[in-house]
């Protein structure tokens, strides 16, 4: 997990230079050192089974504080803290408090391998890439290595989406100062919805600018 | 007005298909934030009910028989007499019956008083109600519970009393 410092400083530093969206350069940089941390710690399949948990582990933790805390944040929550920073460190926390609950028992395990949809991913998806990375296919591989540095920064820029609201501005004002684009909505905001939101707004554009794929995990 | 509901048919749909975990999970969200749901108290009062027993249900499938009791609690401790919960509390003491404990008899016991006395014509629940009595060796009780059972038309419950009381 990025340390709520880390975020402290390049928000500040953004918000006093007043540009508007975020910087996603240090949840990016956080993302690469868990896999690079994984490839030397795990076996190589192993390792493609970790990422896809690990974004799974991700998907449920936040699905779960979904109407408590993220969306409450713009309602219960809404104008109840002055300071952004503080407003993230508190969802931080509570998105930590709710990563916990899939923790004990295989819980995570027996959740993902029964194939529900959460926020927009289906592991019976990821099934059949593992698979195909296990055979040493390092294009896979680096799909799925994007895919889970994908959902980690849309889930970090909806974790920031909800601090905005906590500090008084609506929902759309606080899309606008994440993505610096203006939309407009139809219909509630749901958690699968602002995945694709942020993935589209932000995340994609970010990625095609910041992205290095790791080396091969296979050699030749 | 949050996504309870999605959550709760989320809930519904995996229960349905099998997926337990999910349904438990999704279930378990949607009671989470059911305070914040703007609903009539009414309309809150009814979906707890309904949750915590599809929550139960859920958890007895997967053999968390703790859980799913713990579940059923608050479904009938909310409506008692409600009766389409007449047969929560046979799924209530089936939990207990698993989990074959000194305390968790208290429960069925406890759970099927209130039974008998809202459904006064449940020869099961007199039937469990006898049975949980003389796990814990009471068998006074256990004897006017499965007499009970036996007016009410039970086969078993002669052989029962024969045979342990």
């Amino acid at each position: 997990m990025p340390s709520c410092a880390q975020f402290e400083n390049y928000i500040e530093i953004k918000i006093k230079q007043n540009i508007m969206s975020i910087d996603l350069t240090n949840p990016l940089n956080d993302g690469i050192n868990y896999l690079k941390e994984w490839r030397n710690r795990y076996s190589k399949s192993e390792y493609l089974s970790k990422i896809v948990l690990n974004t799974f582990y991700r998907q449920y933790a936040m699905d779960y504080i979904w109407d408590s805390q993220i969306i409450n944040s713009f309602e219960s929550f809404s104008n109840t803290e002055s300071q952004i920073l503080k407003a993230y460190q508190k969802l931080e926390f509570e998105y930590s408090k709710s990563a916990e609950n899939f923790i004990l028992d295989n819980r995570l395990e027996s959740l993902i391998k029964e194939g529900m949809e959460i926020g927009g991913l289906n592991y019976n998806t990821s099934l059949p890439l593992i698979l195909q990375a296990e055979k040493g296919n390092n294009k896979v591989v680096e799909e799925l290595e994007f895919t889970y540095l994908y959902w980690l920064l849309a889930n970090k820029s909806i974790l920031m989406w909800a601090s905005f609201g906590r500090i008084g501005y609506n929902y759309l004002e606080s899309v606008t100062k994440v993505t610096n684009a203006i939309i407009k909505m139809n219909e509630p905001f749901t958690y699968k919805n602002s995945l694709n939101i942020f993935g589209q707004l932000i995340v994609s554009n970010f990625m095609d600018t910041k992205y290095v794929p790791l080396k091969p995990l296979y050699y030749e | 007005m949050n996504n309870y509901w999605n959550d709760y048919l989320s809930g519904v749909e995996a229960y349905r298909n099998g997926k337990y975990q999910n349904a438990i999970y999704f279930f378990e969200k949607s009671m989470s934030v059911i305070k914040f749901a703007g609903l009539s108290r009414e309309d809150e009062k009814d979906t707890i009910e309904t949750g915590y027993c599809n929550l139960g249900n859920a958890k007895k499938e997967v053999s968390d028989f703790i859980g799913a009791i713990e579940s059923y609690k608050i479904a009938l401790d909310s409506n008692p007499s409600r009766p389409d919960f007449e047969k929560l509390y046979m799924q209530l003491s089936e939990c207990c019956f698993q989990l074959d404990n000194p305390e968790s008899m208290r429960t069925a016991i406890k759970y099927l008083n209130i039974c008998t006395n809202y459904f006064p014509n449940n020869e099961v629940a007199f039937m469990n109600k006898g049975i949980a009595y003389l796990k814990i060796n009471d068998r006074n009780n256990g004897k006017i519970s499965l007499e009970s059972a036996k007016a009410l038309g039970n086969k078993d419950a002669q052989r029962f009393i024969n045979d342990f009381c």
